[in-house]
């Protein structure tokens, strides 16, 4: 579960106004907006990677404001991707569950359901620099829900996609959602695509 | 696509060639430097021959190659860290500590040499080089080789981490890692390029260093002499030749590195 009450925040020129928003655990939220309305801000805030200047963020029922980024654990999937350059697909994905210590075989295993899932199979051994620009945000959004995060947050996920990676990823948030724990927020421009998945929407 | 391999108009070729004569000349002059060195080393064999037989010198690359090595380590962990700090944090000091890093390249050897004197033998700080044996043995060449080389790490590596911009690092965070976890496994391995080009220089300036380490670590005979400090003695006895054995064994471990680090800084397509 997401609660943003009352948050506001200032970067220089650009103030964003106090947002409140909730997403329960077992929902889907769009943030919406103009570009430069301030939603990248409010997924970062929420991922700790911003700090806001005033109101409460609650993840899973407890404030999170004193919270480090790493303890937040929410999956991320960033508008700009960021996927490592330095490191395979394969490596990619399996940063977080090797980061937590999850045992190799969780890990191959928990790699390999989401590459049959997001048709990364014959992609796993090769760099991001060697991935089209859909292939990159596939292998972000397996890497940002390898750990099974039951907070996720995806910055524009739909943008510049082909039709069969939205396909592909619409089909993994259907099953994300079918586990009702699990809470998700996407920031999209594209709010008419998420139709049937999401049912709050939220207007920054 | 490689620019230089169109055919060029003239007015560019004219251009071009005027860079070339710049790196024609300079790569004579290099080359002539080390020819100079065998010329003279040719000329007179047996001096050569009898300089490279003595254990002092055999000693002394053994010395240099090892407090080289151990200097540039030191300044890698030093530099890096220090880089690190002042690349993605602002505090109180930021600008006045990216400007103190710089001063070691600035200043003249002979004056870090005679300020690290100073420091151990002058100073309240005496205790620690009575205690310690700093001055005028091993760890004091080590001390001032470490010195600059610090110096060029930090400037390569902040060069490195500035470039990139912590994105990756904040993405590692929210899979869970700890600040530790990002910097080994997103930063470093991003910042490879930088590494390698700093740990060359800090060897490269270690390897050479003369001036502080003359005054610092003095030039005792088989104690302190490392291989610059060997050339001078052979000059100041009026051995030529042997000196330019001396040089020309410098010159030849630093290509072995060069080339090494060249290889090691190429990427796996080959670039």
């Amino acid at each position: 579960m997401i609660e943003l009450i009352d948050v506001s925040l200032k970067r220089g020129t650009f103030q964003l106004p106090k947002t409140s928003l909730v997403i329960p655990s077992g929902k889907c939220g769009l943030v919406t907006g103009e570009a430069g309305a301030g939603k990248t801000s409010i997924v970062e805030a929420i991922c700790g990677l911003q700090k806001f200047d005033a109101g409460t963020l609650k993840l899973r029922g407890q404030d999170a404001a004193a919270m480090a980024v790493a303890e937040r654990a929410i999956g991320y999937l960033p508008q700009d991707v960021v996927l490592f350059p330095n490191m395979k697909v394969e490596a990619n994905i399996r940063f977080g569950p090797k980061i937590r210590r999850w045992s190799k075989d969780r890990i191959r295993q928990r790699v390999q359901e989401l590459a049959v899932e997001l048709e990364l199979t014959d992609l796993l051994l090769r760099k991001p620099d060697q991935l089209s620009g859909g292939q990159r945000k596939r292998v972000a959004l397996a890497r940002a829900v390898a750990l099974k995060p039951d907070i996720i947050c995806l910055d524009e996920p739909l943008v510049s996609l082909d039709d069969r990676s939205k396909d592909l990823i619409k089909q993994l948030l259907i099953r994300l959602l079918s586990n009702q724990s699990v809470a998700i927020l996407a920031v999209t421009h594209q709010s008419r695509w998420f139709e049937g998945i999401s049912d709050l929407k939220f207007q920054i | 696509m490689n620019p230089t391999k169109h055919r060029l108009p003239n007015s560019d070729r004219r251009f071009v060639t005027v860079l070339a004569c710049f790196a024609i000349a300079f790569s004579a002059i290099l080359l002539a430097m080390v020819s100079a060195n065998l010329w003279v080393a040719a000329a007179d064999q047996v001096g050569v021959w009898d300089t490279l037989q003595k254990p002092e010198i055999r000693q002394a690359i053994w010395l240099s190659i090892g407090t080289s090595l151990l200097s540039t380590v030191i300044s890698l962990w030093i530099g890096t860290a220090i880089a690190y700090l002042v690349s993605r944090n602002q505090f109180f000091g930021h600008r006045v500590l990216d400007l103190l890093m710089d001063l070691p390249i600035y200043l003249p050897p002979l004056v870090i040499g005679m300020s690290l004197l100073i420091l151990f033998r002058q100073t309240p700080l005496v205790w620690l080089d009575d205690w310690l044996q700093i001055a005028f043995a091993i760890p004091a060449i080590i001390l001032a080789q470490s010195i600059v080389g610090i110096a060029f790490v930090y400037r390569t590596m902040k060069a490195s981490f500035d470039q990139q911009t912590g994105r990756a690092e904040e993405i590692a965070a929210t899979l869970g890692a700890s600040r530790w976890q990002a910097f080994a496994a997103v930063t470093i391995p991003l910042s490879k390029q930088g590494l390698l080009a700093s740990a060359a220089m800090a060897w490269a300036r270690a390897f050479g260093e003369f001036g502080p380490v003359l005054v610092f670590a003095g030039s005792f005979r088989g104690r302190t002499e490392v291989l610059p400090v060997s050339i001078y003695l052979e000059l100041n006895s009026g051995n030529v030749a042997g000196a330019a054995a001396i040089a020309l064994i410098m010159i030849t471990i630093a290509a072995i590195i060069l080339v090494v680090v060249r290889i090691a800084a190429r990427d796996r397509s080959g670039r």
